[in-house]
C-alpha cells in the first residue's frame, strides 16, 4: 500500500493542494492527470521525500523505498552520465546498473559525457532508466514521455510493462493520456487542489464506451 | 497492435484470441504466450492480460498447466461448438444491420458471391 | 532518514581524497627530494618555509572550495536521497580536518628533516633558525605538532558559516526569521572576534602560557616583535636573539589558536551553532514522512 492522507500544501497564500486522500496497492501502474498548474509535480515531490514542507502525511507499508523522476535537474554542473548512476548505486543497493548502462550505450549515449551536454531527451531518458531500473518498490515518474520521440516513447512503455510486478507499483503523470490509457490500471484527476475517486480504465470504457482521454477531458473540465 | 479506444482494451483483446484460435491459428493444444510476453507484444498491462486469460479461461477456450504454461483447450469437438457459437452471435449481429438497411436474403448472398 | 553512514562516508573520501592528495602528493615529494639530494643551509630552510607557507594557503584554499562547492552542488542529489544534512555535515566536517591536519603535519615533518639536516650540515645556522621557523619541530614546544589541527580547525569553521548561510537562504521560513537568524549567527561570530583580539594571543599556535616558545606574530621584523613583547605579553624572553633585526618572520594565518582554551571554544561554538541551525531552519519539515502503518489502519483510508 502507498498513499497519502489529507496532504496540503501551500506556497505562501495560495493553497495548491488542499486535501489530497488516496491509496494504491502494488502490482499497479497508476495515473495522475491534471492541467498544467494542477500541482502533479508538487504531489510527486511530497510523495517522494524531496519536499518536507506539507501538512498530513505520506504512507507506505512493507517497502523501503521509493524513487523518483523529477522534472527538474538536480545534478552539478561538472556530473557526467556514469558519475550519475554511480551516485544512484551506492544508496540505491538494489539499483540495476548493469542494465542502465546497457540502455544508455544502445541509445549512443556516451557514460563519459556530461549530463548538461546532453539534450533534454537523452538526459530525461536516463532519468527514467535510473529511476525504473533502481529496485524501488514505489516509482513515481513525472512526465516521463513528454519531449522524447516516438522510438524512445516506445521504448519507455515497453519498460514500464516488463518492470511492473506484485511488488512494485507505478505512478505516472503526463498529458499523453492516449499513450498511456492502454498500461494504466487507473488514474486519479487532480483537480481544486483535491483527487478526484480512482476510475479504473476498463470499467470507465465499459460504462461509458468513451476512451480515456474522452472521459478526462470531460472530468477536468467539469464546472463544480 | 492497434486498440480502438472506445471499447474495453480486455474486451478487444479476449476478441483477438478467440479469432485466433477459431482460425485455427492458434491451434488445439497450442502453447500461449505467457502474461509478460503477450503483454509486451501488445503493449499493454500485464494486469489486463491476466484478466483477459482469466476471461478465456472461463470459457474453457484455454487452460493452465501448472508447469508448462498456458495452452489452448486441445478439445476439438468443444472448440468447433464454441467456433460457431462465436459465428453464429457475429451472423446474428450482422443480420440486424442488414434488416436495418433493408437488404434481403438474394441480395445478400448476390453480394457475397460479388467479391 | 535514511540509515546509509558508510556508503556516505566512502562516497564522500572517494569523490574528495584525489584532488588534495595529488596537490599534496606533488609538492612533498618535490619538497622531499630537494631535502634528501641537496644540502640545506639557513637559506633552503628559509626558502622551503617560505614556499610552503604559500603551498598551505593554496591546499586549503583548494579544500575548501572544493567542500563548498560539494555542498552548494549536490545538495538536490543528497535530499532526493533523503541524506541528512546533518550527516553529510558532519562528514564534510571530519574529512575537512583531516586533509588539513596531514597536509600541515606532512609539511612540518619534511620541514623538520630539513632543519635536522641543516643541523648536520650548518649548526651555525641552524642555531639560530630552528626556533622560529613555522614548518619544524626543533626548537619549539612538544604540543607544536598540533599545527595541523589548528589549521584544521579553521577549515572546519569557515565550512561551517558556508553551511549556515546556504541553509539560511535554502531554508522556508518566512523573510524575518531568516534575518533574525542570520543576525545572531553574525553576532555569535563577532563575538568570538572579540574573543580573540582580547586574548593576547597571536593567530598561530603559541604566545601563552601553554607555549614554551612563542611564534612569530605578525609578517614583522624581529625589532617590531621585540616591541610587541615588551608592551603587551605577560613573559618576556628573547629567543630571537640570532636574528638580525630585518629578518622576516613567517606567521600563518590559518591557525586557530587552539592553545588558548577561550578561543578554542568559541570556534567550537561556531560549528555546534551551525549544526543546530541546519535542524533548526529546516524544522518546519514534516516529519511524517512514510511511516509504516499497521495493517488494521489500513482499512480508514478508501479509494
Amino acid at each position: 500500500m502507498f498513499g497519502g492522507k489529507n496532504i496540503q500544501k501551500r506556497y505562501g497564500a495560495r493553497e495548491v493542494l488542499r486535501d489530497v486522500t488516496f491509496a494504491i496497492e502494488t502490482n499497479k501502474i497508476v495515473g495522475v492527470f491534471g492541467l498544467n498548474g494542477a500541482g502533479k509535480t508538487t504531489l510527486l515531490r511530497i510523495l517522494s521525500g524531496l519536499d518536507g514542507y506539507y501538512k498530513g502525511t505520506v504512507y507506505k507499508t512493507d517497502f523501503e523505498d521509493v524513487a523518483y523522476m523529477a522534472v527538474e535537474n538536480m545534478y552539478p554542473p561538472e556530473m557526467t552520465v556514469k558519475g550519475l548512476i554511480e551516485f544512484c548505486a551506492t544508496f540505491m543497493p538494489k539499483q540495476d546498473t548493469a542494465k542502465i548502462m546497457e540502455q544508455i550505450q544502445e541509445q549512443g549515449i556516451k557514460p563519459k559525457s556530461f549530463l548538461r551536454n546532453l539534450s533534454s531527451g537523452m538526459r530525461q531518458y536516463v532519468k527514467f532508466l535510473l529511476t525504473v531500473y533502481s529496485g524501488a518498490s514505489v516509482c513515481l515518474f513525472d512526465e516521463p514521455l513528454t519531449n522524447l520521440d516516438v522510438n524512445m516513447r516506445e521504448r519507455i512503455i515497453q519498460t514500464l510493462i516488463s518492470e511492473i510486478n506484485e511488488e512494485r507499483l507505478f505512478i505516472v503523470t503526463t498529458h499523453e493520456i492516449k499513450e498511456i490509457e492502454r498500461i494504466i490500471d487507473g488514474f486519479y484527476v487532480l483537480k481544486n487542489g483535491t483527487f478526484s475517486p480512482y476510475y479504473e480504465c476498463e470499467q470507465i470504457v465499459d460504462e461509458t464506451g468513451a476512451s480515456v482521454e474522452e472521459f478526462y477531458k470531460e472530468k477536468v473540465n467539469a464546472k463544480e | 497492435m492497434d486498440f480502438k479506444s472506445n471499447q474495453t482494451i480486455v474486451s478487444q483483446i479476449i476478441t483477438y484470441m478467440k479469432k485466433q484460435i477459431f482460425s485455427g491459428k492458434l491451434p488445439p493444444g497450442h502453447k500461449i504466450a505467457p502474461i509478460r510476453e503477450f503483454a509486451a507484444f501488445c503493449a499493454v498491462n500485464p494486469n489486463t492480460i491476466t484478466k483477459a486469460y482469466a476471461a478465456l479461461e472461463e470459457e474453457k477456450l484455454i487452460y493452465t498447466d501448472s508447469t508448462l504454461g498456458k495452452f489452448v483447450t486441445p478439445n476439438v469437438v468443444y472448440l468447433r461448438a464454441k467456433r460457431l457459437e462465436y459465428l453464429r452471435g457475429e451472423v446474428q449481429k450482422f443480420r440486424c444491420e442488414l434488416t436495418e438497411c433493408g437488404v434481403s436474403e438474394e441480395e445478400f448472398i448476390k453480394l457475397i458471391k460479388e467479391k | 532518514m535514511r540509515k546509509s553512514n558508510g556508503k556516505l562516508f566512502l562516497y564522500e573520501l572517494k569523490k574528495t581524497f584525489l584532488i588534495p592528495s595529488l596537490l599534496a602528493g606533488i609538492y612533498l615529494l618535490v619538497a622531499l627530494f630537494d631535502t634528501v639530494v641537496f644540502n640545506v643551509g639557513a637559506g633552503a630552510a628559509r626558502d622551503y618555509d617560505r614556499y610552503s607557507h604559500i603551498f598551505l594557503y593554496v591546499f586549503y584554499a583548494v579544500v575548501l572550495t572544493l567542500f563548498i562547492y560539494r555542498v552548494f552542488t549536490m545538495r538536490k542529489l543528497y535530499e532526493k536521497m533523503r541524506i541528512a544534512h546533518e550527516k553529510l555535515f558532519w562528514i564534510h566536517v571530519l574529512y575537512i580536518f583531516t586533509y588539513c591536519f596531514l597536509c600541515t603535519t606532512a609539511l612540518l615533518l619534511v620541514g623538520t628533516l630539513r632543519v635536522y639536516k641543516m643541523k648536520n650540515g650548518y649548526y651555525a645556522e641552524y642555531v639560530g633558525y630552528a626556533r622560529h621557523s613555522l614548518f619544524a619541530l626543533q626548537g619549539k614546544t612538544k604540543w607544536y605538532f598540533l599545527f595541523g589541527a589548528s589549521v584544521g580547525l579553521t577549515g572546519v569553521i569557515t565550512y561551517s558559516v558556508a553551511v549556515f548561510i546556504q541553509h539560511l537562504f535554502v531554508c522556508r521560513d518566512k523573510w524575518y526569521f531568516k534575518a533574525v537568524w542570520g543576525c545572531v549567527f553574525a553576532a555569535a561570530i563577532l563575538s568570538t572576534h572579540f574573543v580573540i583580539t582580547r586574548t593576547y594571543t597571536c593567530p598561530a599556535l603559541g604566545n601563552n602560557e601553554g607555549f614554551a616558545t612563542p611564534l612569530p606574530y605578525g609578517g614583522m621584523s624581529y625589532q617590531t616583535y621585540k616591541d610587541f613583547f615588551e608592551h603587551g605579553l605577560s613573559s618576556p624572553f628573547d629567543p630571537f636573539s640570532a636574528l638580525l633585526p630585518s629578518a622576516e618572520i613567517l606567521r600563518c594565518d590559518l591557525c586557530w589558536n587552539i592553545a588558548n582554551p577561550w578561543v578554542l571554544l568559541s570556534g567550537l561554538f561556531v560549528i555546534v551553532f551551525a549544526f543546530v541551525s541546519i535542524g533548526f531552519l529546516h524544522r518546519a519539515k514534516n516529519a511524517n514522512y512514510a511511516y509504516t502503518v499497521q495493517k488494521e489502519k489500513n482499512n480508514e483510508i478508501e479509494n
